[in-house]
């Protein structure tokens, strides 16, 4: 293994997290819209 | 629908799917050979019938998730965040037009002249490694490059997350940290090649 991809793999942990959390947040903002 | 809202959602969709497509190509990439033998690798990546479609793969996954950075911008509220948002911004599209330049040099140039080493006989065998082995030390320069820019874009957008109140600050320093390993990885390259690790 190379170092880039020791580096990519952990990013791409990274970004899958990022994109759950940003799918948690549309609904959070979908939900204080709907409060409002 | 909100615009921030509707930015989250495409962020999160451009992450997911940007992340499983880099994955796949980079699971079609042959992995057989020690990267920093180039004879062996080169023989490697002359067999390899997917080489082209592996390598615009892995663009098509950069270019998902600069779109989800870009997304992630307008997600962030006014003041400190969006301010390093901006920076980050910039690195975005840094990071995609790098890494445009590395797939033209590795899934097309280093492609088509190990194809010819491969084909080639006698003093023109010579002349066709020599000729691919400068090839591969412009790709290897521009990996370099593309993990420092990308690098310092994921530390300008964990600042970003762990300034931001919409965002766990867990997520922010786990990229920051990432961001300075891919920059420390990028320098590592550049001093020598495509390192294998211990």
């Amino acid at each position: 293994m190379t170092l880039s991809m020791l580096s990519s793999s952990l990013l791409l942990v990274w970004t899958n997290l990022a994109g759950m959390v940003m799918w948690r947040l549309a609904h959070e903002l979908a939900a204080d819209s709907d409060a409002g | 629908m909100s615009t921030s809202r509707s930015l989250a959602r495409l962020g999160a969709v451009a992450t997911l799917v940007g992340a499983g497509v880099l994955f796949v190509s980079t699971l079609l990439h042959p992995l057989g050979s020690d990267p920093n033998d180039p004879s062996a690798a080169f023989a490697n990546y002359a067999g390899d019938s997917l080489w082209v479609w592996s390598h615009l793969g892995q663009f098509a996954g950069f270019a998902l998730l600069g779109m989800a950075l870009v997304a992630l911008v307008g997600t962030l509220e006014p003041g400190r965040a969006a301010a390093w948002a901006s920076i980050g911004l910039a690195g975005a599209a840094a990071t995609v037009a790098v890494a445009a330049a590395l797939q033209a040099v590795d899934s097309v140039a280093l492609k088509t002249m190990v194809n010819r080493w491969a084909a080639a006989t006698g003093e023109a065998r010579v002349l066709a490694f020599e000729a691919a082995f400068a090839v591969r030390q412009i790709e290897s320069g521009l990996s370099s490059l593309l993990s420092l820019v990308s690098g310092f874009t994921l530390t300008a957008f964990g600042v970003a997350i762990a300034l931001s109140a919409r965002y766990p600050a867990w997520l922010g320093l786990t990229g920051l940290l990432g961001g300075l390993g891919t920059v420390a990885a990028g320098v590592a390259q550049a001093s020598t090649g495509f390192s294998a690790w211990p």
